[in-house]
């Protein structure tokens, strides 16, 4: 399996690396000896075994691969691969059973088996085979360098990402979790400003305290105060007993504000009093009440925008907003993707199993041609729909929705004059330099759906480049969504 | 090279019914490709290797089935027809795997005449891979 493109990852080239080490049990000498010699061709150290005993009594490293021939003999190739997957859980393990036991060669491929091979061995299809289980032996193994880097900070668990904008945000979580600073998320849909939020609640000195998430979008604006603050039995019609609002819900915890921006000018009145006095008067109510909770609010507006344009309460901004931490959209972090798509089939697999082990190269060069509006959510979508509709074990491009799998790739050697834009305007017109390189930028945008690495690639610059060059031409992140629309 | 056949001269003592269907004594087109892929010293190797395990293998094949043991001697005629199976020896793979049925099913008096037109068809086979030494090398393809 190739889950991310050779070109973003050398180590994940289709060639075998140095260090291959491919274990072949097979009791058949001349197979044993015809088997080693074509992987020692192709570049593979080559560890022979003749019998289940030979392998149990191999201490030393384990392989990246294994090939094992399940007709060993009286003995059970099953029981010899059982064993080396339990020594090495993610070790692909290749089948070899003869030609008349296709039934044995999918009773190993449903106990675990990457592959199988039929005897006589075809040269060609051992080589295709063991590299491929030598790719994906790779990615597994980076897919958990990654993670034991990520496992030390803050956002472990569902918050997925070792790009370098993953890692500040994980920096910037770090700095404000210990303390009961109003953060403020902002990130586009589907981002993870949830996930954020409670980790920032599970790290905290309040973790043993409740987690309460509002989504004041959700709430129509007659409800909002009762939900937030409670009301008491009477308070309006229908309120026919004493409701406890999310702060007092919240108390000792953290309450979650999401998309805060939508709250109605009444309800930002009496959160901003709720805040300053640090009580909460429930509806219909005349008592004051103390509250002990930690704010974390959230949401995709840009709030300064709002409060300028009247929107939003200055008073309240100040009070929210004392530490903003932003969080990526997918599309800034596409190195991210392959992360991602191991994490949502684990978690997939956890609620339903299912054979889908990883994404073809194919499929996996489409997800990161896309552009992803809904962020991660959108992807965890694709995810699950693909699985769906896959029928082997591997997604591939045929298996994503249509929408994706039609994306053009930018070639390589593209220039935007080539795709027919030109981008000095008429001939009497002298566009500025400042424009000219804001249409080029534009346009490599366009081409490449979005995808920022794509079109530092076609602009002949550096990604950190290509964001420096968006945020200086006020082409600022989010508008990269609209530009590739 | 030339494809080779033969090895159909069964001994008069074995009878001619329930014979394996007709098939050529070696795919010299695996071999061809073995040796182009590798060597002919490491096809030759290999060959050799080949007829001295086969010939411990047929030993206790025919021990096996004179015993009447059904287990081990199917699973021994298994073994043997993969290992023909690897290197393209066609004919005795497709004995071998008749007498893999036969054993299974307790069938010794066909299993005895077929551990013997094993036993020829080995001979046979002995003797055409011994020639492949004295041929010339196969064309090795362009890099």
């Amino acid at each position: 399996m190739t889950l991310q493109s050779s070109t973003q990852d050398p180590s994940l080239g289709l060639l075998p690396t140095a260090g291959d080490v491919v274990a072949v049990v097979e009791d058949d000498p001349t197979t044993r000896l015809l088997t080693k010699s074509w992987l020692e061709g192709a570049g593979y150290t080559v560890k022979e075994y003749d019998s289940e005993r030979s392998v149990r009594e191999e201490h030393g490293p384990a392989p990246t691969v294994a090939c094992v021939d399940l007709g060993l003999g009286e003995q059970s190739g099953f029981d010899v691969m059982s064993y080396l997957r339990e020594r090495d859980p993610e070790l692909p393990t290749i089948v070899v059973t003869a030609e008349r036991e296709v039934e044995t060669a999918v009773a190993a491929m449903r106990a675990g088996a990457y592959d199988y091979l039929t005897k006589p061995v075809d040269r060609d299809r051992l080589l295709h085979s063991v590299r491929r289980a030598c790719e994906r032996r790779r990615l597994i193994d980076r897919v958990k360098n990654l993670q034991s880097e990520l496992g030390t900070g803050p956002l472990t668990g569902n918050v997925v990402g070792a790009s370098s904008a993953m890692v500040e945000l994980s920096r910037q979580v770090e700095r404000v979790i210990e303390s009961d600073v109003a953060v403020c998320l902002l990130g586009e849909s589907g981002t993870g400003k949830e996930l954020v939020a409670r980790a920032i609640h599970r790290g905290g000195p309040r973790r043993a305290g409740p987690f309460i998430a509002l989504n004041c979008a959700a709430i129509p604006a007659s409800l909002q105060e009762s939900e937030l603050f409670g009301h008491e039995r009477g308070a309006f019609t229908g309120a026919i007993q004493n409701r406890l609002g999310c702060f007092e819900r919240a108390r000792g915890g953290t309450l979650l504000l999401d998309e805060v921006g939508e709250m109605s000018a009444s309800t930002q009145a009496v959160l901003l009093r709720t805040l300053q006095e640090r009580t909460v008067r429930r509806v219909g109510g005349n008592q004051e009440i103390p509250v002990d909770v930690r704010i974390v609010c959230a949401t995709h507006r840009d709030l300064r925008s709002e409060v300028d344009a009247g929107r939003f309460r200055e008073d309240l901004y100040f009070r929210l907003v004392v530490y903003p931490i932003r969080l990526p959209p997918l599309r800034e972090r596409v190195e991210d993707i392959p992360l991602l798509v191991v994490h949502f089939l684990e978690k997939l697999r956890a609620r339903a199993p299912h054979g889908v082990r990883g994404l073809s190269a194919e499929a996996l060069d489409a997800l990161a041609r896309h552009a992803w509006p809904g962020n991660v959510r959108e992807l965890e979508n694709v995810i699950h729909r693909s699985v769906l509709a896959c029928r082997h074990d591997e997604i591939a491009l045929a298996d994503l929705p249509p929408d994706l799998r039609s994306l053009p790739v930018a070639p390589a050697d593209a220039t935007p004059r080539e795709s027919g834009e030109d981008l000095l305007g008429d001939e009497d017109e002298v566009v500025p330099l400042r424009e000219l390189e804001q249409r080029a930028i534009r346009k490599a945008l366009r081409l490449t759906r979005g995808s920022v690495g794509r079109a530092a690639k076609l602009l002949g610059i550096g990604r950190a480049t290509l964001y420096r060059r968006l945020a200086e031409l006020d082409l600022a992140p989010d508008a990269v969504g609209r530009i590739v629309a | 090279m030339s494809a080779l056949g033969g090895g159909d001269d069964v001994p008069p003592s074995v009878p001619a019914l329930r014979r394996p269907p007709s098939v050529p004594t070696l795919n010299r087109g695996r071999l061809d490709a073995i040796e182009r892929d590798v060597s002919r010293e490491f096809l030759l190797e290999l060959v050799n290797l080949f007829v001295t395990d086969v010939a411990v293998r047929l030993e206790r094949l025919s021990d096996a089935v004179k015993a009447r043991q059904t287990k081990r001697a199917s699973s021994l005629a298994h073994a043997l027809q993969g290992s023909a199976a690897s290197l393209g020896v066609l004919k005795l793979r497709s004995v071998a795997q008749r007498l893999e049925e036969l054993t299974e099913t307790d069938d010794w008096g066909a299993s005895d005449a077929t551990l013997a037109r094993l036993i020829h068809e080995f001979q046979h086979v002995c003797q055409v891979l011994k020639a492949i030494g004295s041929e010339p090398p196969v064309e090795r393809a362009a890099k």
